[in-house]
């Protein structure tokens, strides 16, 4: 159990780490566009300086909070005992994973999604989300091949008469020019 | 009033206003059954299907999904206890608990009931309110209208949840991401690192079928699934009695969801806290809530609909949404080619008119739809969700596409989906980022024209009278729950009761463990 608050902690830490440098980022770029104009009247920089200037305070702080949350945790959970990670580790959801199982797939899923973008120059946007579908569904949801091609098959047809024929939207074609 | 409501009928009574007001409220019904989707979504992922449509039209569909969800949030609630919407939520905590008694046909019934009042009696006061509303507006300067938008801040992050710090993250970092692109006050691009597609600025439609649509699909992955109550078509009855008990609740729920709904920024899942809050209080059966507790369904399901209607009185007269969905409606507007504000009223009458008449009869056609049929649509929950999410996938992204034909868009929607995901893991509120950059652009305008009548000096919005008053009210939001809770402590009341007084999203959060 410890070790997943501590990973997710780290987590939350990354983030509010990003955000800070994005304030940051902000203030400094939001400078070079001016904060006031002639009058002392609001300038382009204004908002950006501002807004990143409290995206940075704000998310620092939020870091500070995480990081003390992290220590004190680590503190109290001196020997995690086995059996208490592995009970944690073993709580399904319905289709019976575990929380590593579902952490393991979303990972994959958003992997796919990415190969699915950039597949889509060589191959079009129809074949490459329909190969997404089929690769997600049998593979990842282990679900029957024959069911995750039809399920396939029908949402593309259905994608392809609603926006290409009926909205007149030119999906994107890859090399085959489908 | 009268004549503006024939007006309204005529145009929203014809053949294809009324064939897709059905569409739009039996796609919202469908939209909030399922668990990852929520009337934010739906909205923002069916824009695209409308361009073809007249605006007015267009918008009477996406309105229609917007209602529509909030009967279809109630039912994944009630059966499976996951909210479809965020608005749902609370209704998971008696709602679930009747259906595992054997009663989720009366929770069903007494929520479509509920809704169904809330939306009509707050549909009465939309169309009294809202004209005077809009020619008060009318006198707005460029202070005033900056000052409601300050307003519109204050009350989101106000009501946060557990940390206004992160709303407040989180707005600023909307606000930031609005000012990429060209400034509204002209001048040089803005962290655009040379790139054509964001001179225009970030799209938000696109940014909001990511946090919503992608990101929430997602977090539906990395959480699993609860097994679904199976509710029958004979479970629908309710009894008498249980009408009866639930008539003052859906009374009380009804009125705040309205007065929330009023103010820009505040969103019906806030209402619905809210009225289970009170109503907690109340109630006499008020030890049984958490338990079964029918009021703990109709008071929170009566407000967020009563709350949904009014959400549109900012949103119309002032052009500031209430809440996030009605942040995505307003970009809707904006894709037709319509400036919601004040002027609105008496430059497309027919069109404010017919938008909130069709909700009339749309709220009709969800009870008629509802009252009845909620175990059938809730055999939808019987298609994997193994198949669900990657069309859910497909729809997003193929809709972001279709938007402007880019495929700049495609990439958005992924980048912010991830984006989404992170924001429900580590429970950062996303109302507050969607009303900062939906209004950020605005706003900016706004302070500048501000500044200009000020000569650069800010402190004209503090001599104003409208504007200062506005100000004051949001210092109050944002500064009156702490201050109170002082007040409370020095004065010996326990932190406890200080808190629960204070802050309404704080209330049994801890047997709710949904991320909103």
């Amino acid at each position: 159990m410890t070790r997943h608050l501590s990973l997710a902690r780290s987590g939350e830490v990354l983030v509010y780490l990003l955000l800070t440098v994005v304030g940051l980022v902000a203030v400094v770029m939001g400078r070079g566009y001016g904060i006031t104009i002639e009058g002392g009247r609001v300038g382009p920089g204004m908002v950006p300086v501002v807004a990143g200037g409290s995206v940075a305070v704000l998310s620092a702080i939020l870091l500070a909070q995480a990081v003390r949350r992290a220590a004190a945790e680590a503190l109290d959970a001196v020997p995690v005992l086995d059996s208490v990670q592995d009970a944690d580790d073993q709580e399904t959801d319905i289709f019976g994973r575990t929380e590593k199982e579902r952490v393991r797939q979303l990972w994959t899923v958003f992997g796919l999604l990415l190969a699915t973008l950039f597949l889509v120059t060589w191959v079009g946007f129809l074949i490459a989300f329909g190969l997404f579908i089929f690769v997600v569904s049998t593979f990842v949801e282990k679900r029957k091949p024959l069911g995750s091609a039809l399920v396939a098959v029908a949402a593309c047809t259905f994608i392809y008469l609603v926006f290409e024929l009926f909205l007149r939207v030119p999906l994107p074609q890859g090399l085959l020019g489908v | 009033m009268l004549d503006n409501l024939a007006l309204g009928f005529s145009t929203a009574l014809t053949p294809e206003n009324l064939l897709w007001c059905f569409v739009g409220v039996l796609a919202g019904t469908v939209i909030g059954l399922l668990p990852g989707l929520g009337s934010s979504t739906g909205v923002a992922v069916l824009i695209p299907l409308t361009l073809t449509l007249e605006p007015v039209t267009a918008l009477i569909m996406l309105a229609g999904i917007y209602y529509g969800s909030q009967y279809g949030g109630t039912i994944t609630s009630v059966l499976i206890s996951t909210p479809g919407e965020a608005a749902s939520v609370v209704t998971t905590l008696d709602g679930y608990q009747m259906a595992r008694q054997g009663r989720a046909g009366s929770a069903l019934a007494i929520a479509a009931i509920g809704s169904f009042v809330a939306a009509i009696f707050s549909l009465l006061l939309l169309a009294l309110v809202a004209p005077p509303i809009a020619d008060v507006a009318l006198q707005f300067g460029p202070p005033e209208n900056l000052a409601v938008m300050i307003l519109g801040f204050a009350t989101i992050i106000s009501f946060s949840g557990d940390s206004r710090i992160k709303g407040l993250a989180m707005a600023m970092l909307g606000v930031l991401l609005a000012t990429v692109g060209v400034p509204a006050a002209g001048g040089e691009a803005r962290f655009t690192f040379g790139d054509v597609n964001l001179l225009a600025g970030i799209p938000y439609v696109e940014v909001m079928i990511g946090l919503f649509a992608v990101g929430e699909v997602m977090y539906q992955i990395r959480v699993g699934a609860d097994a679904p109550i199976q509710a029958s078509f004979k479970d629908m009855t309710i009894t008498r009695k249980e009408i009866r008990q639930s008539g003052p609740a859906i009374g009380r729920g009804s009125v705040l969801g309205f007065l929330l709904g009023c103010l820009p920024g505040a969103g019906s899942t806030l209402a619905s806290f809210m009225a289970y809050g009170v109503e907690k209080r109340v109630s006499k059966n008020g030890d049984q809530f958490g338990k079964g507790a029918i009021e703990g369904v109709a008071a929170p399901e009566s407000a967020n609909n009563a709350a949904a209607n009014a959400n549109f009185i900012p949103t119309l007269t002032l052009g500031i949404p209430g809440g996030a969905t009605t942040a995505v409606l307003l970009g809707a507007f904006t894709v037709y080619g319509i400036q919601p504000g004040p002027l609105l009223f008496e430059e497309q009458p027919a069109l404010v008119w017919g938008l909130l008449a069709s909700f009339f009869i749309g709220n009709v056609m969800l009870l008629v739809l509802n009252l009845p049929m909620a175990p059938a649509f809730a055999q939808i929950l019987r298609v994997p969700y193994a198949y669900m999410y990657p069309l859910i996938l497909l729809t997003s992204f193929v809709g972001a596409y279709s938007i402007d034909n880019n495929y700049f868009s495609v990439w958005l929607v992924f980048v912010f989906g991830v984006v989404g995901y992170f924001m429900k893991r580590y429970d950062l509120p996303m109302a507050p980022l969607v009303l900062g950059l939906v209004i950020g652009s605005l706003f900016e305008k706004t302070l500048v024209q501000t500044s200009a009548v000020g000569d650069g000096d800010l402190g004209i919005l503090f001599t104003r009278p409208i504007s200062a008053g506005v100000l004051l009210l949001a210092f109050l939001f944002l500064a009156g729950p702490p201050l109170f809770r002082l007040a409370l402590r020095l004065t010996g009341r326990s932190a406890h009761t200080a808190d629960s007084l204070t802050d309404p999203m704080k209330l049994d959060r801890s047997k709710d463990d949904h991320h909103v």
